[in-house]
């Protein structure tokens, strides 16, 4: 007697054995691992999930109503593995390698060490923030811990910035993801050994899938259930990390709005002389009624307006599930905030 | 003095033409009638162009994405919907100045092999 699964692949319900359902879904998740990289890698997976989808229900039309696991190995023999769809490169004999130009080219960037800063499950001992950043120096765990507290003794500094990076980290939860954080060139091999290993302590988390799912991802068209479920499955910690910084997020965004509104109203009103809130700054009413103080308003503004926006930059980011950037245009909002505190600092001093 | 394998030497360049001359063959043969990735895979079969099937379907995915090639869901008797393929009048252009200089390599070649 064999535990069977039932699984949507390509939008269809295939029964499946147990070990054939492990060998299957540890299959794709390489190629997936394999192609997230790429451009247009979600579309390549699911047309291949689809046309394995089409030789099982080909199997299935034939009379065979359970999917064994040599039909499983079959289809990956004609798929190909990971190794043989890179084909990245092939060594010459002279031991000059020839790069393909098609398939090496993601390779070969993370080769380069693209290092990134991800929080580290693995070593957490909170969010995984000090392990990520240990990790990504490749320095003991425990020096960004130390620092964290220590800097907690300066008005909650430290606090402050653990949760901030706790929101913007994204977590390495995947064997590519460690990989990058680090910065070693992985292997497939690394990484499908990686995989196996999550898997199986993954494993005990999915349970059976209900056919409520299964119908809306078949109306979504083409997403594997086996990929669905285990996603969601490790991440209900994550959910609630998520609804947390979406809610983060919301707030941050109101208040860089409403702060915005608030001091354009004020300024604008105080600048036409229709407020008087302002009017208790001596600096204002010292220079009320001459050009600088609109000068010294617009800079005030900038000051503040400026700061507020990038709370807006980040909320949205926190809403969005996006990495904050800090581009160019941080570059020269920081500037511009430079040169208002100084034009409004020059103002306010030289009044006193 | 290194050591020279002539065997993967040989492997070598076969699998550097083959790989070189894939997406012409793929164009080609999408550009005879429209076809689902099934029907490519068992043409290509025949032309031992290709090893395993996964390769083909970055190739496909790769040439949407350049404009060679555009696509139109078709209900299938078995299993999910197939994309059949076609080629855009883009993809045509490509593969006629492809196969032009396909045959003029081929000719030439042939001639210094005579």
């Amino acid at each position: 007697m064999k535990t069977t699964i039932s699984i949507n692949l390509g939008g269809i319900a295939f029964t499946i054995d147990d070990d054939a359902y492990r060998e299957l879904k540890q299959y794709l998740d390489s190629l997936s691992a394999h192609f997230r990289t790429e451009e247009g890698g979600d579309e390549i997976m699911t047309d291949i999930e689809a046309r394995i989808a089409e030789e099982f229900s080909r199997k299935r039309d034939n009379g065979i109503q359970v999917i064994s696991i040599a039909m499983v190995q079959d289809i990956i023999s004609r798929m190909g593995l990971v190794e043989e769809l890179t084909g990245t490169q092939a060594t010459a004999p002279d031991g000059v390698t020839i790069e393909d130009p098609y398939f090496a080219r993601t390779d070969k960037e993370r080769v380069k060490g693209d290092k990134r800063l991800y929080r580290d499950p693995e070593q957490a001992m909170l969010a995984g923030v000090s392990s990520g950043l240990a990790a990504y120096f490749s320095i003991d765990p425990s020096i960004p811990r130390i620092i964290f507290v220590l800097l907690t003794f300066f008005g909650g500094t430290g606090i402050l910035i653990y949760i901030i990076l706790w929101l913007i980290l994204p977590e390495a939860d995947t064997p590519l993801k460690q990989s990058e954080l680090r910065g070693e060139s992985p292997t497939i091999k690394d990484i499908e050994k990686k995989f196996k290993n999550m898997f199986e302590t993954g494993k005990k988390k999915i349970s059976e899938i209900d056919t409520e799912k299964a119908k809306e991802s078949m109306k979504h068209g083409f997403k594997t259930t086996v990929h669905t479920v285990s996603r969601t499955a490790g991440s209900v910690g994550h959910g609630l990390v998520r609804i947390f910084s979406i809610m983060l997020g919301i707030a941050l965004m109101l208040v860089g709005i409403g702060g915005i509104a608030g001091v354009t109203i004020i300024g604008t009103a105080t600048l036409f002389g229709t407020s008087t809130i302002l009017l208790h700054m001596p600096p204002i009413l010292m220079y009320l009624g001459t050009p600088i103080a609109a000068v010294l308003l617009i800079s005030l503004w900038c000051v503040a307006v400026i700061p507020l926006s990038l709370l807006i930059n980040l909320g949205s980011a926190l809403v969005n599930q996006r990495r904050v950037r800090l581009g160019f245009g941080f570059a020269f909002l920081s500037i511009l905030w430079i040169i208002a505190i100084s034009i409004a600092g020059t103002l306010i001093i030289g009044t006193v | 003095m290194e050591h020279f394998d002539i065997t993967k030497f040989i492997e070598n360049n076969t699998a550097q033409m083959r790989k070189g001359t894939l997406e012409l063959a793929i164009l080609s043969i999408i550009g005879k009638s429209s076809v689902y990735a099934g029907d490519i895979i068992e043409k290509l079969q025949d032309t031992h162009l290709i090893v395993v099937e996964g390769t083909l379907y970055p190739l496909l995915s790769r040439m949407k994405r350049g404009g060679l090639l555009e696509y139109s869901w078709v209900e299938s008797p078995n299993g999910p919907p197939r994309k059949y393929y076609g080629l855009t009048a883009e993809g045509r252009s490509v593969l006629e100045r492809l196969s032009k200089e396909w045959k003029d390599m081929t000719g030439s070649i042939t001639k210094l092999l005579e």
